[in-house]
Formats: structure tokens, C-alpha cells, sequence
């Protein structure tokens, strides 16, 4: 007997987990009733949290940035020229079919506390993987923490679309502007090139 | 019962259980998993109708399965960052009880935890190749890789994964050829 005929009967045991008794068909029921809900929507107080979290943050961002003397416009060197097109190919390579059809859930963090309710104003966050260009202004969003936590987003428009890119997570995201919310608007607003 | 339901209702039928277990040895969280299967079928569930069938319904299912799973991974890290939640423990062979269906042999036993040491890169691969038996195609799909990097990451992790259970239970050794 090889080994690696061996290692496959191994694996063939793990196969053979079960679920709970019932437990398949209660899942089933209670993601058909979710479903049935159709609109699942985040609590406004959620949405206007998370938009007021960004909106303060980005704030800070532009003030620090008009207090340097700096042009808002101009990204910060968070990644070296190297690093930025190296993500960008990776990016580029990425299937296309599934572009925009996940939506993640991610955080945010404010003076060291962390907001889990507060993940829901990502609700207009979709990953992508249709990142777009890293060629065009953008803005760096910091979020640190004393202790030494931090959110890093780079946040860029291309094509008419605004882009998100979570520098610690390697995530890209992309932000719907269906879903209307005061967090777009005020990426928005941004003085985009 | 809608036309959305029932389509979910048969994907669910046929793919839930794989579901279940990929996500039971991918988080190692016997615990959660199956938690996370039903935030999967919700996502799948909300997202059918901009499913365009350019791919297969079982890689689509189980790319949204890994998205469940990367989140709640992150979401892990940020708890235990804040000391929110305690310290996750890792997948141990005492976890047995909770997965139902396991003759934990010694050699079972050290699979399981030599699987849980793996980095994740290494696990992903081996659980959908050998454990939820997916093509290299299929799992070059969902996992956004070239199928000769699910093959290299493969074997890779194979041998890493032989590794880890020649050095915790001396079990292994006669997988070496």
C-alpha cells in the first residue's frame, strides 16, 4: 500500500462528519424565512453611525492634510510604487465573473472601542474584484489605535466608481451607490480628480 | 413557496452538507459551522437572482462559503484583539465529540490536528481537494488561483501536513516513502 493511498483513506474518514440531528433541515427553515423577509434592512441608526464614523474620520484626514500644506488630491505613500502595481496586476488577473457578488462584512474602529453593530454600514460595501486602477488620486484613511490596532483604507474612484482597499486585509471593495447611503454620499463628496 | 425558494431549496438539498464541511475543518470550529453554512444559503439566497450561471452553482456556492468563512476569520482576529472573546482554541482530537460521525483513531486524530496546524493557504486547498473533492478547476475557481498553484499548493501542504503528524503523534511516518 502507497503512501499516499494511506493518507486518502485517512481523509476518508474525516468525510464522514454528520450535522446535529435536524439540524439540515432547520437551517433551511430559518434561511428561507430570512429570505422571506426580502428586505434586510441595517437599523438607520447603524447606517448613520457607520456613515458619521467615516465622515469624521475622512475629516480628520482632510484637515491633517490641509494642515501639511498637502493637495488632497495627491495620494499618500502608504505602498511604495512597486508594491501598488504588483496589487494592481493580481487584482487585474482576477475572475470578473464574480465581480461585486459578495458582499463582506468588515469594521470599524473608533478610539480603541470596537463597534461590531457598526459593521453594518458597510451594507453599501461590496467586495470586488474589479479593483480598478491604483494610477489615479486617492485617499488614505487611517484609523489607529493606542495600543497599536489599526484600519488602513485607500479609497479612489475610477471609472465613475469609488474603490476601497483595505491595506491590512488585502481586500478590495467597492462601494453601491444604490444602496443611497449617507456613507456615499460622503465618499461622494470627495474631490476626486 | 417562490420560485427563489425553491431553486435555493435544491441547492441547499445538494451542496449544504459540503457546505457544512468544508466550513467545519476551514475554521476549526466544529461549533460555528454550522452557523456559518446558514449565513452562506442567506448570502446565496439574496444573491440568486444576479447569479448569471457563467460558472458552475457549486463553485459560486462555495466561493460565497469562503467569503463567509474569511469573514468571520477576521472577525476572530479583531475579538481576540480587543480581548472581547477569549482566545479561540485550536481543532484538538478532544473536540470529537462535537463532530459527530468520526471514528478518531490514532491515525484519524492525528490528521485532524496535523490539518488545524496547517497555514491557511495549505488547508483550504487539502480540505477542498480531499475532503469535499472538488476538481483542481473547481478549486482553482474559488480559490482565485491558477490551477498549477492548486496543484503545487497541494502537494506542498500534503507534505507539511505529513509533517505536523510525524511530530505530534509519531504518525505519519509510514506515509513516507
Amino acid at each position: 500500500m502507497n503512501s499516499n493511498h494511506e493518507l486518502d483513506e485517512l481523509f476518508d474518514s474525516l468525510k464522514g462528519i454528520r450535522r446535529a440531528e435536524g439540524a439540515k433541515a432547520a437551517t433551511l427553515e430559518k434561511v428561507l424565512q430570512t429570505g422571506s423577509r426580502k428586505s434586510r434592512k441595517w437599523p438607520q441608526w447603524a447606517a448613520v453611525g457607520g456613515a458619521s464614523l467615516l465622515t469624521a474620520a475622512l475629516a480628520l484626514v482632510l484637515m491633517f492634510s490641509l494642515l501639511n500644506g498637502e493637495e488632497t488630491e495627491q495620494p499618500a505613500a502608504v505602498f511604495s510604487d512597486m508594491e501598488i502595481s504588483e496589487a494592481g496586476v493580481a487584482a487585474s488577473k482576477a475572475e470578473k465573473g464574480f465581480a461585486a457578488a459578495y458582499p463582506l462584512e468588515t469594521f470599524m474602529i473608533e478610539d480603541g472601542t470596537f463597534l461590531g453593530q457598526t459593521e453594518r454600514f458597510l451594507e453599501g460595501l461590496y467586495v470586488t474584484e474589479e479593483p480598478g486602477l491604483f494610477t489615479e488620486p486617492a485617499y488614505d484613511l487611517k484609523l489607529m489605535k493606542e495600543e497599536g490596532g489599526q484600519l488602513n483604507l485607500k479609497i479612489w474612484k475610477h471609472d465613475g466608481r469609488i474603490f476601497v482597499y483595505d491595506i491590512i486585509e488585502q481586500a478590495y471593495y467597492t462601494v453601491d451607490g444604490r444602496a443611497g447611503t449617507e456613507l456615499y454620499d460622503t465618499i461622494g463628496r470627495l474631490p476626486f480628480r | 413557496m417562490t420560485e427563489d425558494d425553491a431553486r435555493l431549496t435544491e441547492i441547499y438539498q445538494e451542496l449544504s452538507d459540503e457546505v457544512y464541511k468544508y466550513l467545519c475543518y476551514m475554521l476549526k470550529e466544529p461549533w460555528t459551522a454550522e452557523d456559518l453554512t446558514q449565513e452562506t444559503f442567506i448570502r446565496v439566497l439574496r444573491h440568486l437572482n444576479g447569479f448569471t450561471e457563467e460558472a458552475s452553482v457549486k463553485t459560486w456556492v462555495f466561493k460565497i462559503a469562503r467569503n463567509v468563512a474569511l469573514d468571520h476569520l477576521r472577525r476572530k482576529k479583531l475579538l481576540q484583539f480587543f480581548h472581547i472573546e477569549p482566545l479561540f482554541k485550536s481543532l484538538k482530537a478532544d473536540d470529537a465529540p462535537l463532530l459527530d460521525g468520526l471514528v478518531m483513531s490514532e491515525e484519524v486524530a492525528a490528521l485532524y490536528e496535523g490539518l488545524s496546524a496547517l497555514k491557511k493557504e495549505y488547508r483550504e486547498v487539502i480540505i477542498l481537494r480531499k475532503i469535499n473533492e472538488l476538481s483542481t478547476r473547481e478549486s482553482a475557481v474559488i480559490l482565485n488561483w491558477s490551477e498549477d498553484k492548486v496543484k503545487s499548493m497541494l502537494s506542498r501542504g500534503l507534505a507539511k501536513l505529513q509533517a505536523e503528524m510525524l511530530e505530534k503523534r509519531g504518525v505519519g511516518n509510514e506515509f513516507q516513502s
